[in-house]
């Protein structure tokens, strides 16, 4: 039994069919990376994993429990967490809030504890925040965690989201185009975090443009076209594949 | 001149602790909460009951306070009933539809009291008549000063739930991406439901206080105050608590300077002015928008 195993989905929305039939397994500490042209559904897969959108038909298990239909905090509960394409932090709070944001369902405060600020109370909101920063530390966070995230330069946001979805401790770790918009130097900073994190067990499913980091990290490559799984293999496999390059031929921005 | 910034705090505690609800919930689901002058009126009811039922037992002060623990209790209570089953069966509603829910379950709030209550006014069994003392220049009774003090005592407790727990963590990650805090294990619903919690207590509280002071209540009594927390909510920033806070308590000193110039009639004429001065010349009040804090 995989770690998560996503079946036969399909999501539309009115006439349009977005994801049709996809199915995939990931197992532990397995780098998994989707790829595929602008409007292939890849998002749309993610979004139907983590519960944003419930899929037509299908299912989605995580260690064979179905999660399908279970709202997204209660899958966020069962070990997945993720991070956006455009990201979506919480700007006006703190780098390191939003990172307990990310320990939320891991913090536990009585309103009693809190209302008379027992040592109990105090106790778990300082560690709540050394995790935070323990986390922010992991992502390779520089700047102030008591800054609020709005403010910060984008590398650095990319970075609380990533120590966000850390925090959670996540059994699958899900990234939205997580090299998008990064140099050289961050670019690098981030294939040694997804190793690293991969080394604990970690599973990560990752949707990525860039075909040169896909190709370091991933142990897999799933191509997705038009909403269908065109290809799924090892990257060598992939990289001469027939249908796979038919699919990007005349897709400029892929190439890139 | 210090009795108008007395009257003023006093009552613009008030205002403070109802807007204080108001803007929590804009905040968190956008959502222009009607109904919550009304809550006021419901802990003020809630009061008045609790208090006839204790008046052979204990009076003056201590009565009032526990009194005021228990109203905040049952109006907290009714708040999240309130969302439970007008706003929450609405989440994915058009926001105009919601709207018109709070403007309805506010109406049945203020007929629901009179069809129990009556309509006649209430004579309410506490008053805050002690022995005045003058306190540089102005008459204050030393149960004004404890109700003043609790007020700002809930104010600040507020401030740190929101900012310095778990909860108020969570608060705050909805008000600015509902759909991020769901994604990162955070139950929205729960949060939502705690929040309406916490803004009806507030509301229920000063609903006791006013009763106690003004020593008069009835089932419309919601209505007006409803709008000046909104004033103050507006004055403030709606949707940031320390601006709130600000407002109700700006709206406060300011109503009773207009009164002490132009009379009593003039009250309410000063506050709405206000509200229009401020949606015209600076909509986002005084601490929205650039402020580091909203929730």
């Amino acid at each position: 039994m995989s770690l998560l195993s996503v079946r036969d989905l399909r999501l539309s929305f009115g006439g349009l069919t977005v994801v049709n039939g996809v199915s995939f397994d990931l197992e532990p500490a397995e780098i998994l990376a989707v790829i595929g042209p602008n409007g292939a559904g890849k998002t749309s897969a993610f979004n139907c994993v983590t519960g944003v959108y419930r899929p037509q038909r299908g299912s989605v298990t995580v260690d064979g429990r179905p999660i399908t239909g279970l709202p997204p905090s209660r899958i966020a509960g069962l070990g997945l967490a993720r991070t956006f394409q455009n990201l979506r932090l919480f700007p006006a709070m703190s780098a390191e809030d939003n990172v307990r944001a990310g320990l939320h369902r891991a913090t536990r405060q009585a309103l009693w504890d809190v209302l008379l600020h027992t040592p109990r109370y105090r106790r778990s909101e300082r560690e709540s925040l050394e995790q935070a920063r323990h986390w922010l530390d992991v992502a390779g966070y520089e700047g102030d965690p008591g800054q609020p995230a709005g403010t910060l330069p984008y590398g650095e946001q990319r970075r609380v989201e990533l120590a966000r979805a850390l925090a959670a401790g996540p059994r699958v770790l899900l990234l939205d185009e997580p090299a998008a918009g990064l140099n050289h130097a961050e670019r690098s900073g981030l294939v040694r975090l997804i190793r690293e994190v991969r080394s604990t067990g970690v599973a990560v499913l990752m949707i990525e443009h860039d075909m040169g980091l896909v190709l370091e990290l991933a142990d897999r490559v799933a191509v997705l076209d038009r909403g269908r799984k065109i290809a799924d293999g090892p990257p060598d496999e992939i990289r001469t594949d027939q249908a796979v390059i038919d699919a990007y031929l005349g897709d400029a921005d892929a190439a890139a | 001149m210090s009795q108008l910034i007395w009257n003023g705090l006093f009552t613009g505690s008030f205002y403070a602790l109802v807007a204080l609800g108001y803007s929590m919930v804009y905040g968190i689901i956008r959502l222009l909460n009607f109904a919550h002058g009304d809550v006021y009126m419901l802990g003020a009811f809630i009061g008045y009951y609790c208090l006839t039922l204790l008046s052979g037992v204990t009076s003056g002060l201590p009565a009032l306070l526990i009194v005021l623990v228990v109203a905040m209790l049952a109006t907290g209570l009714a708040g999240v009933g309130i969302e439970r089953l007008a706003y929450r069966p609405l989440r994915q509603a058009p926001r105009l539809a919601v709207l018109i829910t709070a403007v309805g379950v506010s109406f049945s709030l203020e007929y629901g009291v009179r069809l129990i209550a009556g309509a006649d006014p209430k004579v309410y069994p506490v008053r805050l008549d002690g022995q005045p003392v003058e306190l540089l220049g102005a008459r204050l009774t030393a149960e004004q000063l404890v109700l003043v003090a609790v007020a700002f005592v809930l104010m600040g407790a507020l401030h740190t739930l929101v900012m310095r727990t778990r909860a108020g963590r969570a608060m705050r990650a909805i008000a600015a991406d509902p759909k991020a805090a769901h994604l990162s294990g955070i139950e929205v619903g729960q949060v939502i439901a705690r929040v309406f919690f916490l803004g009806s207590a507030l509301a229920g509280a000063a609903g006791v206080m006013a009763g106690a002071y003004y020593g008069r209540i009835e089932f419309l009594m919601g209505f007006v105050i409803g709008l000046k927390a909104f004033t103050a909510a507006v004055i403030g920033g709606i949707g940031n608590l320390p601006g709130a806070m600000l407002g109700g308590l700006a709206l406060g000193l300011l109503e009773s300077f207009g009164t002490g110039l132009t009379g009593g009639e003039w009250r309410d004429v000063f506050a709405f002015g206000c509200l229009i001065v401020f949606l015209v010349a600076r909509p986002q009040g005084i601490l929205g928008e650039k402020a580091v804090v909203r929730m």
